[in-house]
C-alpha cells in the first residue's frame, strides 16, 4: 500500500471511530476520501449509473448504523467498500438488473452531457464498453485494484478468493480490456 | 495505459453529492498540499534562523576586530 493509501486508510479509520462515538460530522471525511471509490465499486457490479448512485447514498447510512461494529486495526477502506459491495450485490440479486440497449443508450447520453471534449467522451465510452465485456468478478477486481487502490490480498479478502487468484484474474481482465481497446482503435 | 484509462473513466462519471450538490473532480491529495506547505514553512524558518546566526557571527567578528 502506498503512502497515500495508508494515510487514507488511517483517516477513514479515525472517522469511523468518531462516528461510532456519535460524531456524525466525521462522515464528511469518509465522503471526501471514498465517495468516488464507493460509487465505482457499486457501478462495477450494477453497471447502472443511477442505481450505483443510490447504493453510494445507502452506503453512508450503513456506515452510520454499523460504525460501532468496526474493529480498530482492521482495514477501514476495505470495510467501507465491502458495505458498498454487499449492498450492490443485494440490489443486483433482487432486481436482476438487465441492462437493456435502451437504458445503455440513455446512460451514454447522460454521461456525455457532463462532458465537453468529444474525443474524451468517445474514449470514455470505449473504456465503459471494455469494462462491460468483463465478467462481474473481473470488473470488481479491476475497479478495486485500479480505482480504489486496494492490494490483491485485500481484494481477495473482499471477494473470498486467494491473492494469487486475484492477481491472475486481474492480469486476464486487463489483457482482455487492452485487446478490446486495441481492436477498436484499429478499426 | 489501461489503468489510466480506467481511472479517467471513473473520474469522469457525474457522481451525485450526498450533501446536495454535484461533485466535481475528485479531491486529489489535498493533504499533499498541506504537507508541502508545512515543509515549505519549515524551510523558510530554517533559512531565517541561519541568516540570523550568520549575521550575529559577522557582528561578533566585527567587534573582535
Amino acid at each position: 500500500m502506498d503512502f497515500e493509501n495508508l494515510f487514507e486508510n488511517a483517516e477513514c479509520e479515525r472517522a469511523i471511530l468518531r462516528i461510532a462515538g456519535g460524531d456524525k460530522e466525521a462522515l464528511k471525511v469518509i465522503y471526501e476520501r471514498m465517495n468516488r471509490k464507493i460509487y465505482a465499486v457499486a457501478y462495477s457490479i450494477l453497471r447502472d449509473f443511477a442505481t450505483a448512485d443510490d447504493v453510494t447514498q445507502e452506503t453512508y447510512v450503513k456506515i452510520m448504523e454499523n460504525a460501532f461494529s468496526y474493529r480498530k486495526g482492521t482495514n477501514a477502506r476495505s470495510w467501507i467498500l465491502s458495505i458498498a459491495r454487499n449492498l450492490s450485490i443485494d440490489i443486483f440479486r433482487h432486481r436482476r438488473l438487465e441492462f437493456s440497449v435502451e437504458e445503455a443508450k440513455q446512460d451514454e447520453v447522460s454521461h456525455e452531457e457532463g462532458r465537453f471534449d468529444e474525443g474524451e467522451v468517445l474514449a470514455s465510452m470505449e473504456v465503459k464498453r471494455a469494462l462491460d465485456i468483463l465478467d462481474p468478478e473481473e470488473r470488481q477486481i479491476v475497479t478495486l485494484r485500479v480505482y480504489a487502490g486496494l492490494r490483491h490480498r485485500e481484494i481477495g479478502g473482499l471477494l473470498g478468493i486467494t491473492e494469487e487468484n486475484t492477481k491472475k484474474k486481474y492480469q486476464r481482465a486487463t489483457a482482455k480490456m487492452r485487446d478490446f481497446l486495441e481492436r477498436k482503435e484499429a478499426k | 495505459m489501461i489503468e489510466k484509462k480506467i481511472r479517467d473513466f471513473y473520474n469522469s462519471l457525474p457522481v451525485s453529492d450526498s450533501f446536495g450538490e454535484t461533485q466535481e473532480k475528485p479531491d486529489k491529495s489535498s493533504w499533499l498540499f498541506g504537507v508541502c506547505g508545512a515543509v515549505a514553512a519549515m524551510v523558510a524558518l530554517l533559512v531565517v534562523l541561519i541568516k540570523a546566526c550568520l549575521s550575529d557571527n559577522a557582528d561578533e567578528d566585527d567587534e573582535n576586530e
